[in-house]
């Protein structure tokens, strides 16, 4: 209790107030240009942080953090072009929104669930940081491995449509997941004699790929969209650019967005516990834990069709889910010293560099400065709704930008955010073909979220298996050694029966109604197919 | 916010450097345009190759050494360039290919330099391709249990080995000085245990999970689970770090077998024609990277991450020739091993 009062006194100074406000601003900008990412603007931040006390350092990263995941939903909405892994899933509702003038509705609803995933986690981090750094200590291979392939299963949850077209696109990733040295033996497979594959295919620029480039291209060899500007608003008083009187519509529509949240209080709820749960288990981080509570908030809704199409829900789940892993992701770094995400591995290195002893002993040795970066989280995550609010107003007239100015900008910006992931013009090279293998797969109908996930869980999955089975000595029955193993095993059997009995209550349903059965899948929201 | 800006000029002036830094950083690498006389050096900003993340050993090593050197240079700006991947040997091939005008560095750690070619297919460069400024640090191999573990001694330890051949775990990074010392430890007593490979921190992780039975690893980087975990052996010649290590023996005298230990050993290196083509230049690096090893301001940046007693100051010559002693004795432990052949 001395420890959280003592963070309290350090985090109530005027200069943390400033450095917050910094650390969202930098944050929203690197966030909002794809690729560039809060870890890298850590990164490159890091030496100017070392002159600071400890807990400013902190708290100028976990700032930074907060502001770029909620960043990066911007362009995710606006151009469907994710600025953070995170964001991938909340292009899907809400670029449908914005395509339908309701970019602001959209980006607000993403602004009320940033903030509140990550008051929502810091609360609870806050309250049982010990028992989680215990509960991750449970976490073994065996465990990691388990929690992969629920993440594999899951897969099935978050993608509707053609399943036989899914599972090719989750194989593929797997398979592309395969490209790099084996992970046990160093032996490279499939990398083509790079050396920069070797600790597998770049995440940051596969996805730029897959979602930048893709868009841009589709956009680009559609002459009705290359010639015109967008074509859009249908929200009264946004149809045209009328000066003031515009400002305030798009600000009315934005807060209207903000309180749509407080009418989902299940999901955003169930959404914090999945990005918690992500955050704690270095298992994919923001990019694998939004896609579950996208995927778990259309299982559990009532018009589960209407996601993919521009339902806010379909912005909350992954946007509180979002900013709960930046919660979530403190634990382990602070108690355990590993780091699940790359903004969490620059301020282990931040701590370390401090002089700080990251361990179990962490909470005694540095409770004060544990707790006074959780409340600038907190503190940051309030400030996303005013900051958020006053930076993403101008950025969503992006959307009436004419395509053939807007895509070679959003083209140099992508491959520039590319390079930037490795300082390697490699990753330009590999985004590059993402983005063609994007356009041949939304041209014939696959889905490329299972490809993404599995290009995730892929490594996760591989390396705590073959650990789990030296571990083992071999023997399989080692996979199902702890009560922990049990329930995962549990939860993995539930997941696929649940799919398969909704699969086909949904199509008794349909045939009883026969209706057309117009196969859809929500990452075709593409301008292309529209 | 006049009172702020007064009285912390310094750390503003941070932020707002973070701020230019980052527009910098967009812009690229600056071109080589300057003059290429041998009188003025360094007039440009000096690329620091680190081949691993940010917060890897070899960053940390490369940023606390950072401000000295950059004083010993005469002020001059260093750009660390972190380039992960490839188990380091992408940031070394970089650094092996850069332009040879000593405008680029490397900080890379023995052995893991030595053996990228010998142990990893398509690593396109040589030791030789390098002519180091120095050694920075040394960390000495220790065997570390749980607090909690049945075994007091190195010998308890041996023994049930013995008893359970093929039993037991141990927590190793991979093509590491301490997964060279693992092996030279089963070998030098025959024993049959498992090694289990896992990342730096991981490994550590596992050892506190209780999913291996112990770990090898560095004197400095476990101390981190000091409180839950203990040295039973320092795998070293003598244990010179007694009240880092529980004052644990050396394996070799406790065991009474020679058993061989490699430790790491971070140190500054220049592509080779840096040497060559521009002596004068080496020179001066040489200088500064031996006067800010052996200075002050680089001890108390030490004596932060409490890892003073790594440091180890070694001069350009005596690293080379370590260097070229330890060339094939890494060709003969590959060729030895099977674990650590290129596949």
């Amino acid at each position: 209790m001395g420890d959280i009062l003592s963070g309290l006194q350090l985090v109530a100074s005027p200069t943390i107030a400033l450095t917050i406000v910094l650390g969202v601003t930098l944050g929203f900008i690197v966030g909002a240009l794809p690729g560039f990412g809060s870890a890298n603007a850590a990164a490159i931040s890091l030496p100017f942080t070392l002159g600071m006390p400890l807990e400013h350092a902190l708290t100028f990263f976990v700032s930074v953090y907060a502001g770029s995941q909620y960043g990066g939903a911007i362009p995710a909405i606006v151009v469907n072009v994710p600025g953070e892994p995170g964001s991938a899933a909340t292009a899907l509702d809400g670029y449908p929104l914005a395509r339908q003038g309701k970019a602001q509705l959209a980006i607000g609803v993403a602004r009320m669930a940033s903030a509140l995933g990550g008051i929502g986690s810091v609360l609870v981090v806050i309250a049982v940081i010990g028992p989680m750094a215990q509960l991750a200590l449970k976490f073994g291979s065996r465990e990691m491995f388990l929690v992969a392939l629920l993440g594999l299963a899951m897969i099935v949850t978050v993608v509707r449509g053609n399943p036989f077209k899914a599972a090719v696109s989750a194989l593929l990733g797997l398979l592309i997941a395969a490209m790099s040295a084996n992970v046990i033996t160093g032996q490279p497979r499939l990398t083509f004699g790079l050396l920069e594959l070797h600790e597998g295919v770049p995440f940051v620029a596969a996805l730029i790929g897959l979602f930048a480039f893709t868009e841009m291209f589709l956009i680009a060899g559609d002459r009705s969209l290359r010639d015109a500007a967008v074509p859009l608003p249908t929200t009264p008083g946004i149809g045209r650019w009328r000066g003031l009187e515009t400002v305030k519509s798009l600000a009315r529509e934005s807060l209207a967005g903000m309180g749509t949240v407080f009418r989902y209080p299940v999901t955003l709820v169930r959404s914090i516990m999945v990005g918690l749960l992500f955050g704690i288990v270095p298992a994919g981080g923001a990019a694998v834990g939004n896609f579950l509570a996208y995927g778990l908030a259309r299982n559990r809704s009532k018009k589960p069709e209407t996601f993919g199409k521009g339902n806010p829900e379909g912005i909350v789940a992954p946007e509180a889910a979002d900013n709960a892993v930046a919660g979530g992701t403190l634990v382990p770094t602070l108690v355990l010293g590993v780091p699940g995400t790359g903004t969490a591995a620059v301020m282990l290195a931040a701590l370390i560099l401090h002089g700080v002893q990251i361990g179990p002993d962490v909470m005694r040795t540095e409770g004060a400065a544990v707790y006074a970066t959780l409340f600038s989280l907190m503190l940051a995550s309030i400030l996303i709704l005013p900051l958020g609010t006053i930076f993403a107003t101008p950025l969503t007239l992006i959307t009436r930008a004419k395509p053939a100015y807007l895509v070679p900008i959003i083209i140099v910006l992508s491959a520039a955010g590319a390079y930037a992931g490795q300082n390697s013009l490699v990753d330009v090279g590999i985004a590059l073909v993402f983005g063609v293998l994007g356009l041949i797969m939304r041209k014939t109908g696959y889905p490329v979220i299972p490809l993404i996930m599995a290009l995730i869980l892929g490594p996760i999955a591989e390396v705590n298996f073959l650990r789990s089975l030296s571990l083992g000595d071999n023997s399989l029955s080692y996979f199902f050694a702890s009560p922990l193993a049990i329930i995962l095993w549990t939860l993995i059997f539930l997941i696929l029966i649940g799919s398969i009995v909704g699969r086909l209550r949904r199509r008794r349903r349909d045939m009883g109604k026969a209706a057309a059965s117009v196969v859809d899948d929500p990452t075709h929201a593409s301008p292309a197919r529209t | 916010m006049r009172y702020l800006w007064r009285s912390r000029p310094k750390y503003w002036g941070s932020l707002i450097a973070v701020g230019v830094a980052l527009a910098a950083a967009g812009c690229g690498t600056a071109s080589n345009s300057g003059s290429q006389q041998e009188d003025k050096f360094p007039e440009q900003t000096i690329r620091v190759i680190v081949p691993a993340s940010p917060g890897g050993s070899a960053d940390i090593v490369a940023r606390q050494l950072e401000g000295a050197f950059s004083k010993a240079l005469g002020g001059a700006t260093l750009r660390i360039d972190n380039l992960p991947g490839g188990g380091m040997n992408v940031g070394a091939v970089a650094a092996a290919h850069a332009k040879p005008d000593c405008y680029t560095m490397l900080v890379h750690i023995y052995p893991n330099l030595l053996l990228g070619n010998l142990t990893t297919k398509d690593v396109d460069y040589k030791p030789e391709d390098f002519y180091p400024l120095g050694t920075a640090t040394y960390e000495a191999t220790v065997l570390r249990v749980r607090n909690d573990s049945p075994w007091q001694t190195i010998n308890d330890l041996v023994n049930a080995i013995r008893t359970s051949p093929g039993k037991y775990k141990v927590a190793i990074s991979p093509q590491s000085s301490f997964h060279l010392s693992a092996l030279y430890f089963r070998e030098a007593l025959n024993l049959d245990f498992a090694l289990i490979p896992y990342g730096g921190a991981e490994s550590r992780l596992a050892l506190e999970k209780g999913e291996v039975d112990f770990l090898i690893s560095g004197v400095f980087n476990t101390q981190s689970i000091a409180s839950t975990t203990r040295v039973l052996a320092v795998l070293d010649e003598a244990n010179k770090w007694p009240e880092l290590t529980n004052n644990a023996p050396a394996a070799s005298q406790a065991l009474g077998t020679q058993i061989p230990g490699i430790s790491s050993r971070m140190m500054g290196l220049v592509p080779v024609g840096c040497k060559t083509q521009y002596p004068n230049r080496f020179a001066i690096l040489e200088q500064a990277f031996q006067q800010a090893v052996n200075s002050d301001e680089y001890l108390e940046e030490l004596k932060k991450t409490k890892t003073e007693a790594s440091r180890f100051p070694l001069s350009a010559a005596e690293t080379d020739n370590f260097l070229k002693e330890q060339v094939p004795v890494m060709k003969d432990l590959v060729a030895k091993y099977e674990d650590l052949q290129p596949k």
